[in-house]
């Protein structure tokens, strides 16, 4: 049996418990003891959203072809002279097919439920996620020091699928960007929207939707509150073309500005706790850009990770074939940002580069505003994801070897130890495991 | 505009447009590759011709002053604001350089710079019926169409080229101050233009996208007008028209609700000169007068910021 690598780690701020997603499930650790205290699966299969749907079309179609048929027969009871009609009733009815829920081709391409977007709100009331299989976004009261830690509040599912999530600075507004754009914002513990998830905005149902307060017109990968020096609320979104924007909250439609810098899509956006004027954005682009977005649309520092990573690129960062156009794409390599968090006490910002087995550390510079490279880690194995407990100054780092699955690398000496850690989800073989590394699909590509 | 993600190479294009042609000789579609290419070569030149330089216009020859012919360069009347085209924009609007578009205004210090900035836009400007009219209305306007469709971006260019030679001879050198651009305002338009830049935007006959789940990809909507109102400075003004009522209430809907629009009087609207050009100047427009249509119009003027 292979353990399946980790797609995401979360730490708490006091440095406790350890959040994990693997495939459809959230395991809940205690940090120091490593012992599994819960553990939540999404239930819902991936076909939900298209059997409820068709669920509904057959109702509706088996309750069509009764009708018909009732009145068929009442016309053929009521007047037989008027058989011509009674006869293309009859061709009518016996036409109407009730339809099949469909099912995948052969050649379909798979579909995943894992869990993703895992968010702790900034006091950790809450635990978020997002679901792939229902599009729904799903809020967990937490229960720190209990043994069951995970209290599911809510399970909301929406029409176009859920991408990124934030709250408001009183954690009573869940604001949500999903991926045709638009950003919502509902009551975290307000009673779900009943049936808005297999809402078909073919029909009327839009109604049902609550209007957007903000949008873009591109797919949303990053939205963030957060807090200016006034003590007013900002909210930061971040797009699949190039865009950061920062809006105003809750009057969203005031734009505050554009920082324009990036030239591939953004999906990482961090302001650290050390200089809450700082913004620090990575995704595409083979660099991470930090920002004065306070004062500032253009960029403060352009931090190049492309020296850094190149040597670790793998034939997995060939552009893909269907985009191959010249001999000098046949060996171009492409990366991506896969995430970047910071060490807040000793302000250091820590970056993996999408499906390499390196991590690179830089160190802020106060006086000069500036990250400087400090140190390149690097594993034997594919790091999965990441993650820094601040508080003991250590990246919890998840390996993709199927065996081992979280190392631990200390900022102070930068020694690198294995974090031995159960897990109950293992698979037959390797076919069966959840693709790990996603990010990079985000890059545009077009012929016109 | 350093972006890299230019249309394919122009020579290589040409190319394959005459090798088809030999072929095809007969074929329309073929007829059609071979005139735009014709004009594509003289676009080149035409380009950065200032109205001085009247000498390159002459070796061109003839052909140049005529108006091009609309029927070489039609294109299906859709297009999808989602898709990722290839399309060339500035990562930020410092960046853009608005002297290929504006030659005769290039600043003389810096020429890479314009004496003004492009202060009226026509988002979907399609056939560009809107721009050559409101060129000579707005003398001392900078007017810049955008159109998402290649080809008919293109007919504008080639269109306003031919307005310019044919006016370099006349005292008031008309249509030096309008011209055109491919791109997707719905995705881009921030990376153009400046917060508070433009004073007026144009949305001339927008697809209505009829089907309520394409209503997204309507050019005015509540997410989208926020960023128009960060485009356009205080007091600046949308003008809508369609001959669709439904697209037409359903613009009036979304712009009464943003706070940051108002409605135009109806008096207002009357006396504005740009209302009756919109109405009758864009192809569209003459159109729907031809199957005696109705116009709807909607007028919404930018309001400052409310305190934050």
């Amino acid at each position: 049996m292979l353990k399946h690598p980790f797609s995401s780690l979360v730490i708490n701020k006091e440095g406790t418990l350890l959040f994990v997603t693997v495939q459809n499930n959230i395991l809940v650790y205690e940090l120091q003891t490593k012992e599994l205290l819960d553990r939540w699966t999404d239930e819902v299969s991936t076909d939900f959203v298209i059997k409820k749907k068709f669920e509904k079309i057959i109702e509706e179609a088996k309750k069509k072809k009764e009708d018909s048929e009732k009145e068929e027969k009442s016309a053929e009871e009521s007047s037989e002279k008027d058989s011509n009609a009674a006869k293309k009733q009859k061709l009518n009815s016996s036409k109407a097919k009730i339809p099949k829920i469909p099912t995948p081709g052969p050649g379909a391409p798979q579909i995943f439920n894992d869990v993703r977007n895992l968010y702790l709100t900034p006091s950790e009331k809450y635990l978020i996620v997002t679901t792939n299989s229902d599009k729904a976004v799903v809020i967990f009261k937490l229960h720190k020091g209990e043994k069951s830690v995970l209290e599911l509040i809510k399970r909301q599912p929406f029409p176009k699928r859920p991408c990124s999530v934030s709250v408001s600075r009183d954690e009573k507004q869940l604001v949500l960007g999903d991926k045709f754009g638009d950003v919502y914002s509902i009551a975290v513990e307000s009673p779900i929207i009943e049936d808005l998830g297999e809402s078909n905005l073919d029909d009327k149902d839009e109604a049902k939707l609550p209007t957007p307060i903000l949008g873009h017109v591109s797919m949303l990968t990053n939205v963030m509150m957060t807090v200016d020096n006034n003590g007013k609320e900002k909210l930061i979104t971040g797009d699949r073309d190039e865009h950061i924007r920062i809006s105003n909250f809750p009057k969203s439609y005031v734009i505050d500005k554009f920082c324009f810098g990036h030239r591939e899509f953004v999906s990482e956006l961090l302001i650290p706790e050390f200089d809450r004027s700082l913004l620090i954005s990575g995704g595409g682009d083979e660099f991470v850009l930090t920002w004065d977005w306070l004062h500032d649309d253009k960029p403060l520092q352009k931090i190049d990770l492309k020296e850094y990573v190149t040597p670790y690129l793998t034939d997995s960062h060939l552009i893909p074939v269907r985009w191959v156009k010249t001999e000098e794409d046949k060996t171009r390599k492409e990366f991506c940002v896969a995430k970047i968090a910071v060490s807040e006490k000793t302000r250091k910002l820590v970056v993996l580069p999408e499906q390499t087995r390196i991590l690179l550390v830089f160190k802020f510079d106060e006086d000069r505003k500036k990250f400087e490279f400090e140190k390149l880690i690097e594993d034997d194995d594919t790091i999965s994801c990441m993650t820094v407990d601040s508080m003991n100054d250590k990246v919890y780092y998840g390996v993709d070897n199927k065996k081992d699955l979280v190392k631990v690398l200390d900022l102070d000496g930068f020694s690198v130890s294995k974090y031995e850690i159960e897990s109950p989800i293992e698979v037959e073989d390797e076919k069966a495991l959840y693709p790990l590394y996603n990010i990079g699909q985000l890059r545009k590509r077009s012929e016109h | 505009m350093g972006r890299g993600q230019q249309t394919p190479n122009p020579a290589k294009a040409a190319k394959k447009a005459l090798d088809k042609g030999s072929h095809l000789n007969r074929q329309d579609d073929s007829r059609r590759k071979n005139y735009r290419q014709e004009r594509l070569e003289n676009r080149k030149v035409l380009k950065n011709v200032k109205f001085e330089d009247k000498n390159e216009i002459e070796a061109i020859g003839d052909q140049v002053v005529v108006v091009p012919k609309k029927k070489f360069y039609r294109q299906r009347a859709h297009s999808n604001p989602f898709s990722d085209h290839r399309l060339d924009y500035p990562t930020r609007p410092e960046d853009m350089d608005w002297t290929r578009f504006f030659p005769q205004y290039t600043s003389s210090d810096d020429k890479k710079q314009l004496v003004k900035p492009v202060t009226i836009a026509d988002v979907g400007c399609g056939y560009g019926g809107l721009l050559v009219q409101l060129a000579p209305l707005f003398p001392d306007n900078l007017i810049m169409g955008m159109e998402i469709r290649v080809q008919v971006t293109e007919y504008v260019e080639d269109r306003i080229f031919a307005l310019r030679s044919q006016n370099l001879d006349k005292a008031n050198k008309l249509y030096q101050n309008v011209s055109v651009m491919r791109g997707n305002a719905m995705k881009f338009l921030p990376n153009f233009y400046h917060r508070a830049q433009l004073e007026k935007m144009f949305f001339c006959f927008p697809d209505p996208h009829f089907k309520n789940r394409k209503h997204k990809a309507r050019i005015i909507t509540n997410t989208l007008l926020s960023e128009y109102a960060y485009v356009l400075k205080d007091g600046g003004i949308i003008y809508t028209i369609t001959d669709v009522l439904d697209l037409h209430e359903w613009m009036v809907k979304h712009l009464d609700y943003h706070p940051l629009f108002e409605r135009l009087t109806k008096e207002e609207e009357a006396q504005d000169v740009c209302v009756e050009t919109m109405m009758n100047a864009t192809e569209e427009g003459q159109k729907v007068s031809r199957n005696k249509g109705s116009k709807y119009v909607a007028c919404y003027r930018r309001l400052p910021n409310p305190e934050l």
